[in-house]
């Protein structure tokens, strides 16, 4: 009973999380995402304080009870992940911004015509300016600086597991690439 | 035990994922990803529910832990097995500080680092994308992804992306 209760309780605070995100950009925080996902998530997580110290008080009190509220946490703080994530694709991921720009021609497009539209200059670009925007980097004189500290945490945690998991520094380092091809795929350039 | 068994269970199932690509076995994908972390979770937190028994209401909740963390790494994969751009700007700054880089450094870094192509093999072997003659078409199964993301920018009133 106990644990289903958690399992409830760690779903429903991830849907509060959720629409509060969606609420605080669409009246509150609007144009703000970041700010916006800190406030889903705390919401979220005090929705899920609340609810377990409910599951506390009401039901048989249990040795298993704080083993069974971490695991609630982890749930939550998974699923919170995974949104951050979900809305950061939604945002800026090179995959669902190809699969924009070849929805959009329901014919498809050859890769001259796709290089036209979105290529490798296009979304570097756009990353640059995003950073620069924000202030994350700085260009002084003709130099580009990285001035954003957490960035380059973020960054390094992800290298971390890259080379913890897969063994490798960056994925032009990867000796398997996805369909076997090598990386520069000549069959894709000369279209 | 439950919180345990849930950790191991999804842990066990990337380390298998992990051996398979790093021992070159079978190509990385989300498609092999998604096989192994699920359905290595599941029969992961059913043996050690044998091995150690638990409540039904346990064996769930840490099949859900290790679905969460499951789902939260396959989502999350594309920035860890793949390389962000934005990551890799950020360490390519960091590794040229103080003096920082120029624009024909940045240029240089642009075309050693192909990532839309990289992106495309990608979508073409997890199975979005298909190759028709000299056409590169979008299947059927992508419409539901970019209707379900688009969606959900509709909500929230966000109409530019960054991508």
């Amino acid at each position: 009973m106990q644990a289903f209760a958690l399992i409830v309780a760690a779903c429903l605070a991830l849907l509060t999380n959720m629409a509060a995100q969606v609420i605080s950009h669409r009246h509150i925080l609007r144009g703000r995402l970041a700010a916006t996902l800190a406030a889903g998530f705390t919401v979220g997580f005090a929705a899920l304080l609340i609810m377990c110290i409910a599951t506390w008080l009401l039901t048989k009190p249990a040795e298993e009870f704080w083993y069974r509220f971490a695991s609630a946490v982890l749930i939550y703080g998974a699923g919170s992940f995974a949104f951050l994530c979900l809305v950061a694709a939604a945002e800026t991921s090179v995959r669902i911004e190809l699969l924009r720009q070849l929805s959009a021609h329901p014919d498809g497009l050859t890769i001259t015509e796709l290089d036209a539209l979105y290529n490798d200059r296009t979304l570097f670009h756009m990353r640059l300016d995003r950073l620069l925007e924000v202030g994350a980097i700085q260009k002084v004189d003709r130099y580009y600086r990285l001035t954003s500290m957490s960035l380059l945490f973020v960054a390094r945690v992800f290298l971390a597991a890259k080379i913890l998991i897969f063994g490798v520094t960056d994925e032009f380092g990867l000796k398997n690439q996805p369909s076997g091809l090598p990386f520069r795929d000549p069959g894709l350039r000369e279209r | 035990m439950v919180l345990l068994f849930g950790v191991i269970a999804f842990a066990g199932a990337l380390s298998i994922y992990a051996i398979i690509v790093r021992s070159q076995l079978a190509p990385g994908s989300t498609r092999l990803l998604v096989s192994i972390l699920f359905g290595g979770s599941l029969l992961e937190v059913l043996t050690l529910s044998f091995i150690s028994p638990a409540s039904t209401a346990d064996v769930l909740l840490a099949l859900v832990i290790s679905w969460s963390l499951a789902l939260a790494f396959t989502i999350a994969n594309t920035a860890i097995e793949m390389d962000s751009p934005t990551q890799s700007l950020v360490i390519f700054l960091h590794d040229h500080r103080p003096n920082g880089v120029t624009e024909e450094m940045l240029d240089a870094f642009i075309i050693d680092r192909p990532f839309r192509d990289s992106r495309l093999r990608g979508l073409i072997a997890d199975g979005l994308v298909e190759r028709r003659g000299d056409w590169l078409v979008c299947r059927s199964g992508t419409q539901v992804l970019l209707y379900i993301l688009n969606g959900y920018r509709r909500i929230i009133l966000r109409n530019e992306t960054t991508g």
